[in-house]
């Protein structure tokens, strides 16, 4: 059983991934697919559970309120965790259901924001009209996402490998190419963090199991987005060799 | 580079507290217990944070949208509050400048919950998909902790002291940078309580506390059980 429910956990973890990537579509996928299984599984009744003991908090509340008890959150308690003892309630159950409704929930709010933003026309954009090569790129071993700061470049990546797996020696081989030196900042289990050093530009790389976050400061140049363009695929691509 | 990497420790409270028929008033007493048994408490571990990873974690896993938490770990670990300018005139009677900023209740909370990521990835070597934050479920009325931990590997089984146990790990994470308030270590467990009734399921409740002498956060494992 325990097995069966950690895929709820996940999906939400995957959907976010994917919302924090800017990749709606993927969140909505990730979100349908679980939700799919969760409707073969029967678990639509661990929904009812949770609401169920919604209900009792609810209800618990408004009794505290009425009577005007002193030390209302512990006595809440009290009396909610004694409802659920007696009518026999399963917290996992009430928690998987919990989970449910929000990986629900998650995918009807994504849904809203990809139909609000496909209706946008370019005119309410006004001067915020996104420049070539924001959006979302995918290969078959990476997803990613540039995002321009004041002061720097922002990119989220997903790769199809974890950190364990980088081929960080590629990487040393290939970036002093773009004049940068590296340097390892702190080497731990599931994550690397690395700082690269140019006499122009200064990254940060930092990795944690499939996701990669890096931030460029670059002179700002007419050439600047292409050269980070460049430099990111680079990294990338390294990465997964 | 960065070399000056903040330390913090971290230990385990003793005792694993059974809550299961516990009234408010003994909930009460028992986290005034722990708030004044924690700073006695040796370490068990400690470890070093990488900060470039803290702030990673915090926007993955914190609750409030606060940025750079690198920068202000490194500021409320040191107590580092910053002074306001003030008029060269005096204050008008019974009025006082303010002179020093003070810590905000949601960074310290942020801190709180970026650190209990990063030492379950960092330290307990738990993957970014095994944790679930499931406030927002919680802030909509439904029954459920901070933090969901789904431990398949049972790598926690050496900070709970227990080689079986049951999944998923339900998690209250308390974060105090001023002094240790026994009212929010109660409000932890009372989650807990609700959480973790009916079951056999296992409570953690995570303190992360400024230490003053240290200058730096140290973090304790209250477990609990029904």
């Amino acid at each position: 059983m325990e097995y069966d429910l950690a895929f709820v956990m996940s999906a939400i973890n995957e959907v976010n991934e994917s919302v924090w990537l800017g990749d709606y579509k993927k969140a909505i996928e990730t979100a349908d697919i679980n939700l799919e299984t969760a409707k073969r599984l029967e678990l639509i009744g661990f929904e009812k559970t949770a609401n169920e003991i919604r209900g009792i908090i609810k209800q618990v509340r408004k009794e505290a309120k009425q009577e005007k008890i002193k030390n209302r959150r512990l006595w809440v308690a009290g009396k909610v965790s004694k409802t659920i003892e007696e009518k026999q309630l399963d917290p996992v159950k009430n928690l998987f259901g919990a989970m449910l409704i929000h990986l629900r929930d998650l995918r009807e709010a994504i849904a809203y924001l990809l139909e609000s933003k496909s209706q946008t026309t370019m005119e309410s954009y006004g001067d915020k009209i996104p420049q070539e090569g924001d959006s979302l790129q995918r290969t078959d071993r990476y997803r990613y996402s540039i995002q321009r700061f004041p002061d720097r470049w922002e990119v989220r990546a997903i790769l199809d490998i974890g950190v364990l797996q980088w081929n960080v020696g590629k990487l040393r081989e290939e970036l002093p190419g773009y004049g940068f030196s590296i340097e390892e900042v702190l080497k731990e289990r599931p994550s690397r963090t690395f700082e690269l050093y140019s006499q122009e530009m200064y990254a940060q790389i930092i990795g944690q199991d499939n996701q990669v976050g890096i931030s460029i400061y670059t002179p700002d140049t007419p050439d600047a987005r292409q050269r980070v363009r460049k430099i990111i695929e680079t990294i990338l691509k390294t990465l997964g060799q | 580079m960065l070399v000056n990497f903040p330390q913090v420790e971290f230990a385990i409270y003793p005792a694993v507290i059974h809550i299961h028929h516990m009234t408010p008033i003994q909930i009460e007493q028992q986290a005034q217990a722990i708030s004044a048994t924690l700073q006695s408490l040796s370490p068990s571990t400690s470890f070093r944070v990488n900060l470039r990873l803290l702030e990673y974690c915090n926007t993955r896993f914190s609750e409030k949208q606060v940025k750079r938490i690198d920068e202000n770990f490194h500021d409320y670990s040191f107590g580092t509050r910053f002074r306001l300018r003030q008029p060269p005139q005096n204050p008008p009677r019974r009025l006082r400048y303010l002179i020093e900023k003070f810590f905000s209740g949601d960074v310290s909370g942020d801190i709180g919950e970026a650190l209990f990521a990063y030492f379950l990835m960092s330290v307990m070597n738990l993957t970014s998909s095994q944790i679930g934050h499931t406030r927002p479920v919680k802030r909509r009325g439904y029954l459920t902790p901070d933090f969901v931990v789904w431990d398949s590997s049972r790598r926690l089984a050496s900070v709970l002291q227990k080689s079986n146990y049951r999944l998923p790990l339900l998690a209250e994470v308390k974060a105090f940078t001023g002094l240790i308030d026994p009212a929010r270590i109660a409000h932890g467990l009372a989650q807990l309580q609700m959480a973790i009734a009916n079951s056999t399921l296992i409570g953690l409740l995570f303190l992360v506390v400024r230490n003053e002498q240290r200058q730096g956060y140290d973090v304790y494992l209250v477990r609990m059980e029904r």
